[in-house]
């Protein structure tokens, strides 16, 4: 049985639609605490944006001119729920593995992966809007980039919701790795590291030393924040969404690969 | 001090040595579970230092204050957070007993109940902050008493501003978690009274906005703790005063975290029947 | 000779409780909106509640769950500020001598564990003698008589988180005790614990208070546990003190009815609910002196339940009538609970 071809039916897409639509939902409730932490979050932006004024030289560097490094950083600060901070994926898997529900939520008609990263986009998507716009909208006070190019708005939203998907896929990952170990921690401070570090989310990959740049920019890591901020900012043309769209399909085939060896993992040990 | 007060005071230190051993011995029961997280927490800490050190290795300084001077501010910061942590975790964890209720059982003691509260753990895997703040401290150090910038003397002045700096993480713990008898749920406020004001803090002020250099200052006063004395003794500006205000300033925010948390106290409602 | 608040173990006066609950609002940023509003709605936990306990006693508090139990025993132990109202428990301010006065007073909550739960039971103790500078002699003896007691000695070495419910709660009890307090607030001591734990439990709190060194206050949901060891209960309901007196002046006063289920071998004829039997076993409709109300009487199990006031007979007296009717297969004894209790209370007032 074919894992991908099983989620691609139409009529299992619907399926993945209402449980994105479920975690959207569910996120409702907490408007209050949500609110609390956009300002918490929008005060670490202006951190950042202060830092790197102060660290740049006064000409910029590389093709951040300090008005468009204050960009880079608002809009990515915008972007960080949705692709690094706002990702749950790995507890609710670690927990399903632990708590032994897994079995049946492997033998459900539904694809395992497909069913937690939809519920995880669902609720991604909320964290975007009601997370990111009011941040964006508080540190517009900062310095906001607003595209000239209308067509700007739509290539960044791609680029980004591939972001988000490779985000999700790798902490995916990271949870399905509790069929091995008891303790998901180290995978999870890897990948978060790595995340952060070639995501480019506080700061342009630029900023690294040469070597480590080249290696960052071309990683999964980089489509998390680095593409479509640079897109986004015009610095970029559409052309840097295919490293996302590759991406998400490589990451897609391992997630499934190990989905399939830890479902034998279980069958071997009879569930 | 009294003769009495002295027996009072040596007993409840013997007290204390007794109860974080009881805690740390019930903590080794998950020994795996501890080396793990201290290890994780010493690198995972060391997220900010990384980003400094790279922007700093390629644009030199920030605001005139090179690696070694960032990393000396850095250090004190971070080593006063992790000891803050280690002394007091089950303050900042403060949340956790009102939503239970199990604040009843500290109350029954007759101790003072942050003694009680912070006698329950020593939070030996929160020293991986203060390991890893002292790495960058003896790095910086190396670099800087090279360069003669620093004399000896200024390290006994350093490991001071650890003092104060601590006690004035412990201030904003204590103030944070005091609020906790009214509005439950802290962890949202401890993002911006903790988390963001120490990030804050690991950099010169002066490259802030005069808003929040001011509320470094003045209201949660972080910054006082290592920008003040750091400053001092990097010899860029300020008198031997530097030195002093941080101890008063310090001193000063524990009495009036200690006032608002029994404040505090007397609006407890326990949860339960 | 006049004694004053400060002679007695516990002295309350108008002692009130009032929270204030903000009101929730439903709907769109709900959650927004309850922050922003000061609606706060008012909760009375515990309203008015007045009384002594002299040195010595033992004190039933009973009620239904929420009703302010817990909340009294957490203002006489320092543990919440009273709203308004007076307070001494053996002559001090539990709210401004709170640290003095914990060295008096021995406290257990039932669903709470004040022991390490990762460490040997033991440790706990010695943990507990060195907070109450307890001598070592002392706490030798301690030990020793716990364990003559209550058996501590077979489980000290376990770490109470491995201890059976009944174990933990004989250690919890230790526990509270070994600062030899002049007087126990126990908070649902036997909640939870089988039929012998419970027993054993008792056997030792009248054990604790039979020299009459220690003041007893134990709230409770178990009616068996104030029958068998209060010589006076107080009612609580809706925060406010609906009974203070003693255990038979309560049944005299409610005319507790205790419920008489009689199971026959064949159902005797003409018996219906709401008649009446009098002592020789003569059935009528109307109720004569000395004669018991029938509540219910099921054909299928043969059963016929007969309500009586033990204050005013003897169970045997009841059982002896209903034995004249037909040959019994089966008796019991059910006692009214709280609720009746309340109930009845509140219709006699």
């Amino acid at each position: 049985m074919s894992f991908i071809g099983h989620a691609a039916s139409p009529d299992s897409l619907r399926k993945y639609r209402v449980l994105a639509f479920k975690g959207f939902i569910q996120n409702l409730q907490y408007t209050a605490s949500h609110l609390v932490n956009s300002v918490a979050s929008a005060i670490f932006g202006v951190l950042e944006v202060y830092f790197w004024l102060n660290v740049i030289p006064p000409q910029g560097f590389a093709d951040y001119a300090p008005l468009t490094m204050v960009h880079y950083i608002t809009i990515n600060q915008a972007f960080v729920w949705f692709t690094q901070f706002g990702i749950r994926v790995r507890t609710r898997v670690r927990d399903a593995v632990r708590s032994g529900n897994v079995a049946t939520e492997l033998m459900r008609p539904i694809d395992f992966y497909a069913y937690h990263l939809a519920t995880e986009y669902g609720s991604l998507l909320y964290g975007l809007l009601f997370r990111g716009v009011p941040v964006a909208l508080m540190l517009s006070t900062l310095g906001f980039y607003i595209p000239k190019h209308p067509a700007t708005w739509g290539w960044a939203l791609f680029a980004l919701l591939l972001g988000g998907y490779i985000a999700a896929a790798n902490m995916y990952m990271v949870g399905l790795t509790a069929f091995w170990t008891t303790e998901i921690r180290t995978p999870y401070w890897v990948m978060s590291s790595l995340s952060l570090g070639f995501g480019g989310a506080t700061f342009p990959l630029e900023v690294l030393p040469d070597r480590l740049y080249r290696l960052a920019r071309w990683s999964p890591f980089a489509c998390l924040n680095y593409n479509p901020a640079r897109i986004y900012l015009e610095l970029s043309g559409p052309e840097l969404v295919l490293p996302g769209l590759v991406w998400a399909v490589i990451v897609t085939v391992i997630a499934q690969a190990l989905t399939k060896i830890a479902r034998r993992n279980l069958e071997v040990q009879g569930g | 001090m009294s003769r009495g007060s002295f027996r009072r005071l040596i007993g409840l230190i013997r007290l204390y040595a007794l109860l974080i051993s009881a805690a740390v011995r019930a903590k080794m029961q998950y020994k795996f579970d501890f080396v793990t997280s201290t290890l994780l927490e010493s690198l995972m800490g060391a997220y900010d230092y990384m980003v400094a050190l790279a922007a700093l290795w390629r644009f030199h300084t920030v605001a005139g204050w090179n690696i070694y001077e960032v990393g000396l501010l850095y250090s004190v910061s971070k080593i006063g957070w992790g000891l803050y942590r280690t002394f007091l975790e089950e303050v900042d964890r403060f949340e956790g007993y009102i939503v239970r209720g199990d604040y009843d059982s500290i109350l029954v003691r007759p101790y003072p109940s942050l003694f009680v509260l912070a006698s329950r753990n020593f939070a030996l895997e929160r020293l991986s902050f203060v390991i890893q703040g002292a790495a960058v401290m003896v790095i910086s150090l190396k670099g800087l008493l090279a360069s003669g910038v620093l004399s000896l003397a200024s390290v006994f002045h350093l490991l001071l501003a650890i003092v104060w700096t601590t006690l004035l993480f412990s201030a904003v713990g204590i103030a944070t978690s005091a609020a906790a008898f009214v509005i439950v749920r802290i962890e949202e406020l401890q993002v911006f009274t903790q988390n963001a004001t120490s990030t804050a803090s690991l950099y010169p002020l002066e490259i802030y906005p005069a808003w929040l250099r001011n509320m470094l200052l003045y209201v949660i006063p972080l910054g006082v703790g290592n920008y003040i004395p750091v400053r001092y003794l990097l010899g860029k500006g300020g008198t031997w005063l530097n030195l002093a205000v941080p101890a008063v300033v310090a001193l000063l925010s524990i009495m009036l975290a200690v006032w608002l948390w029994r404040l505090g106290e007397t609006r407890y409602h326990s949860t339960g029947s | 000779m006049t004694t004053g608040p400060k002679d007695l173990a516990v002295y309350a006066r108008n002692l009130c409780k009032a929270y204030f609950v903000p009101v929730l609002k439903s709907g769109f940023l709900g959650g927004v909106r309850t922050l922003l509003s000061q609606e706060k709605r008012r909760v009375d936990a515990v309203n008015d509640v007045s009384f002594d306990i002299r040195p010595g006693e033992f004190v039933g508090y009973i009620g239904p769950n929420g009703a302010g139990k817990s909340t009294t025993v957490k203002m006489l132990t320092g543990i919440l500020h009273p709203t308004s109202g007076e307070v001494l428990v053996d002559g001090l301010s539990p709210q401004r001598q709170r640290q003095d006065l914990a060295r008096r007073i021995g406290v257990v909550f039932g669903q709470r564990t004040q022991l390490w739960w990762d460490l040997p039971t033991i440790d706990s103790f010695d943990i507990l003698s060195a907070m109450y500078d307890v001598s070592a002699s002392q706490y030798r003896s301690f030990l020793k008589k716990f364990d003559d007691l209550l058996g501590i000695g077979e489980f000290l070495d376990t770490p109470v988180r491995r201890l059976s419910l009944g174990q933990r709660m004989r250690a919890e009890l230790a526990a509270a005790l070994i600062h030899r307090p002049s007087i126990l607030f126990l908070d649902e001591p036997t909640i939870g614990l089988d039929v012998v734990a419970k027993r054993r439990m008792r056997e030792f709190l009248a054990a604790v208070n039979a020299s009459r060194e220690v003041t007893v206050l134990l709230t409770t949901h178990d009616l068996k546990d104030i029958e068998e060891l209060c010589r006076r209960v107080m009612i609580v309901n809706h925060g406010s003190l609906i009974y203070d007196g003693t255990l038979e002046s309560l049944r005299r006063e409610v005319h507790l009815p205790t419920v008489l289920e009689v199971k026959y071998y064949g159902l005797p004829e003409g018996l219906g609910a709401g008649s009446f039997i009098g002592p020789g076993g003569e059935v009528s409709a109307a109720p004569p002196r000395d004669a018991w109300q029938i509540a219910s009487v099921n054909a299928d199990s043969r059963s016929v339940r007969v309500l009586f006031d033990r204050s005013q007979t003897p169970a045997p007296a009841v059982i002896a009538a209903m034995q004249a009717l037909g040959e019994i297969r089966d008796v019991s004894l059910e006692e009214p609970a709280i609720d009746d209790i309340i109930r009845r209370i509140l219709e006699a007032k």
